[in-house]
């Protein structure tokens, strides 16, 4: 953009032409300039707005009275601007589709340099809205100072006052209290119960003066009433005799001629009808108002005291949850204290009841048989805000355990921050465990008995057996069943009834295995790499078997005089989670037998658990191809195996 | 003649038993299968030594059948046995045997009683050995 060479001067002249119509086009007040005989000349966008015309309207020439309501108001205005120079107020104003609206107004008369009025200006503003707002807060402000007056004449009137309420006594009461607080003289006013069978309605006066009982099916009467103030309306009439009402009347009673019936509503329906009825000077519309008005401040405080029971409802309904919950509940401090438990926590740890306990030892770290347990829970709380239920033993005040399934959460909406505890009694479960791992191990123990002795019988016929070539087959079955049988007596031992340490295994594996060829071969010379981990029996009694069929082999062909046998094992889990069981020895190597296809029992038995059964690969070789060989300690480059295997394919048992 | 006492309620185990120690060369007692029996016999026979499996049939176990004979006899304490709870074994240890075996008894390996069939028979306990 350029600017031109020459910039114009701002003059006063032109401040007023351009600058201030501006600012007039654009107010948010209406502005309008008429000529000084009263027709417009000019209007800006607010008061075209303001009166609900558009910019296409022809406003201008038309005089201003056309814009308000009252000409009456509006030529006083006028004169006043003439004559005085000025005037403010508020006008009636007329809108262009006939509706109107009340206007701020500030008038005043233009003069020309020479001081001759030529014309008019004004500025307007909608009040209409404002007015309202002020008007209905000072209603109603009158009216509730009113209302009690108005309502304690009414009711002190009336010979009779009806309600019906659906709700339960404590609504009664608050009607009745109500009733009371505005110094109504009323003795005796029945509700009654839509649900009920039978109603009555009382309508007697604190004096006793009058009276009479209506009796009819509560139901019914509360259809009828209901239908009577349709969509929550007033119903009043001063003849019932002309309505239904009339069949309800007692006969020979008094007539009650004149009725206000006012619907109670509470969350939009129909809850209960209020109603005041007398027999002499009937209800005007300001009864009406006053019943109504009645009717409504009874819904709020029904509709509030319905939330302060449901609240004290609730209230005593967790309390009785807390208190009969078979399930142990507490609250403790985050300092340790017990603030409160049900008699079932206290029942679980040997206490009659709660208050025996309060009384006894407040200090929740006394009942952990682990304090562990319990600083591995406090730091949960601290991290997380909850403990998720763990297995945690506690002590009884008997001394005994107890054995719960214990959870916590951290109640941060209270004022003082505490711990919600919860806890089940799981020792029964614990103790039926304990019994079914005992049966478990008695199951192992008598397996490997079964075993020995089957190894004890081919003993025998070992010992009475004249061939002697028959006697390295029987050492063989021995070993084999003793492979299996070691598993049994390991996990009869073990706290896991379904995991070996494998490497603890290999090595009683290896010690066993040396001792039955201990006349043969006495000389063995063992490496042995065991990574620690664990696995599954199903995996481990294949890997022995496996084990046993190698180191017979080793024992058998590298045992002869003036040599060492050396046999190296290791076992380890690789990263990718296989196992990996690598065997070597010092031996001949497997010679012209090609341990891939070879028929022998062992090594077909080998090949079979490798693949078969433990899903896995078998690489059997000369030592010495080994890469990972030991060269020195294996220098003659003996029989390799060497297995691998996922101990993905069983699962836990037991 | 070292006499022998097997106390074994397995009858399969105990036959191999005897027959493993009398090919030892040693006097082998007809085994039996109680501690109530082991008693009677013990105090009749007077072994030198006794095999004593824990575990028995009957009341008595091995461990009181074996405090039984002590009460009357210097004999010579071999417990065996399949059960490694402390309890058993820590009351076993406390009766100072001779030794404690884990089964399968392994008796090539047993100290001063090398008994494999290729083996010298002859070879006794009489000599004094470490207890285990």
């Amino acid at each position: 953009m350029t600017l031109p060479n020459s910039q114009p001067s701002l003059s006063s002249a032109d401040l007023d032409r351009s600058i201030m119509r501006r600012a007039l086009d654009t107010a948010i007040n209406g502005y309008a300039v008429s000529d000084i005989h009263g027709s417009l000349v000019y209007v800006n966008h607010s008061f075209l707005t303001m009166w609900g015309y558009t910019p296409d309207d022809e406003v201008l020439g038309r005089s201003v009275f056309d814009f308000w309501v009252s000409a009456e108001e509006c030529g006083p205005v006028v004169a006043s601007v003439r004559n005085a120079g000025a005037w403010m107020g508020e006008l009636e104003g007329r809108k262009k589709d006939g509706t109107t609206f009340v206007a701020q107004v500030s008038a005043s008369l233009v003069h020309n340099d020479e001081g001759v009025p030529i014309a008019m200006l004004s500025s307007f503003l909608d009040v209409t809205e404002s007015r309202r707002i002020r008007r209905e807060l000072n209603a109603t402000l009158l009216h509730s100072e009113r209302m009690a007056g108005t309502m304690r004449s009414l009711f002190n009137a009336s010979e009779a006052v009806l309600a019906s309420v659906e709700f339960n006594s404590t609504a009664r009461v608050l009607l009745l209290e109500s009733l009371k607080l505005i110094q109504a003289e009323i003795g005796i006013i029945s509700l009654f119960d839509g649900t009920e069978e039978l109603s009555e309605i009382l309508y007697d006066k604190a004096d006793g003066s009058g009276g009479g009982v209506l009796t009819m099916p509560g139901q019914r009467l509360q259809t009828m009433l209901t239908g009577l103030c349709p969509g929550g309306s007033v119903w009043m009439s001063n003849d019932i005799g002309q309505t239904p009402l009339a069949a309800l009347l007692p006969v020979g009673h008094r007539e009650l001629r004149n009725l206000i019936l006012a619907p109670l509503i509470m969350n939009s329906t129909i809850a209960g009808i209020l109603g005041v009825a007398n027999h002499d000077g009937g209800f005007d519309t300001i009864d009406t108002e006053t019943i109504s008005s009645f009717a409504g401040l009874a819904s709020i405080a029904l509709k509030s005291e319905q939330t302060q029971e449901a609240l004290r409802d609730s209230v005593s309904h967790y309390r009785s949850l807390f208190e009969n919950a078979l399930v142990g509940i507490a609250r403790v401090s985050l300092e340790g204290q017990l603030l409160d438990l049900n008699d079932s926590f206290a029942c679980m740890l040997g206490y009659k009841d709660a208050h025996e306990l309060m009384a006894t030892q407040t200090r929740v770290s006394t009942y952990y048989v682990d304090i562990a347990d319990r600083d591995h829970l406090l730091d949960l709380i601290r991290t997380q805000g909850f403990a998720p239920p763990r297995e945690i033993r506690f002590r009884r005040k008997d001394g005994g355990d107890l054995w719960a399934l214990y959870g916590a959460s951290l109640e941060r909406g209270a004022v003082n921050p505490s711990i919600a505890v919860y806890c089940i009694d799981i020792t029964g479960r614990k103790q039926v465990e304990d019994s079914n791992k005992a049966l478990v191990r008695e199951l192992y123990h008598r397996t490997k008995n079964n075993m020995n002795v089957i190894s004890a019988m081919i003993g025998l016929q070992l010992m009475q057996t004249p061939d002697p070539s028959q006697r390295p087959m029987m050492l063989d079955l021995q070993n084999r069943i003793a492979a299996m049988s070691l598993v049994h007596q390991m996990l009869y031992r073990s706290a896991d009834l379904s995991r070996l340490d494998f490497a603890a295994y290999v090595r009683e594996l290896v010690a066993q295995t040396v001792q039955s060829f201990a006349s043969d071969c006495p000389d063995v010379h063992f490496e042995l790499e065991l990574e620690p981990f664990t696995m599954l029996m199903d995996f481990v009694v294949p890997c022995g078997l496996i084990l046993n069929e190698l180191l017979t082999n080793s024992i058998k062909h590298a045992c002869h005089p003036g040599a060492t046998p050396v046999v190296h094992i290791s076992v380890r889990r690789l990263p990718d989670g296989t196992i990996g069981l690598d065997y070597r020895d010092n031996g001949p190597g497997y010679g012209n037998v090609d341990p891939d296809t070879a028929t022998t029992m062992g090594l077909t038995a080998v090949r079979l658990l490798a693949v078969h059964q433990l899903q896995g690969t078998i690489r059997f070789g000369c030592a010495s191809d080994d890469e990972a060989s030991v060269a020195g300690v294996l220098p003659r480059g003996g029989a390799s195996c060497s297995v691998r295997f996922q101990d993905d394919h069983y699962e836990e048992r037991v | 003649m070292t006499k022998v006492l097997i106390v074994e309620d397995e009858a399969i185990s105990a036959l191999l038993i005897q027959k493993k120690l009398a090919a030892a060369g040693l006097d082998v007692l007809p085994p039996v299968a109680t501690g109530e029996k082991a008693v009677e016999l013990a105090l009749n026979e007077k072994p030198d030594i006794v095999f004593m499996d824990i575990r028995l049939a009957g009341r008595m176990d091995g461990i009181e059948a074996a405090g039984r004979i002590r009460a009357v006899l210097p004999v010579r304490l071999i417990f065996m046995s399949g059960y490694h709870d402390g309890d058993f074994r820590e009351r076993a240890l406390a009766m100072n045997p001779y030794m404690y075996l884990d089964k399968p008894v392994v008796f090539e390996s047993l100290p001063g009683l090398c008994i494999g069939t290729n083996a010298a028979p002859g070879r006794s306990l009489s000599a004094p050995e470490h207890s285990v």
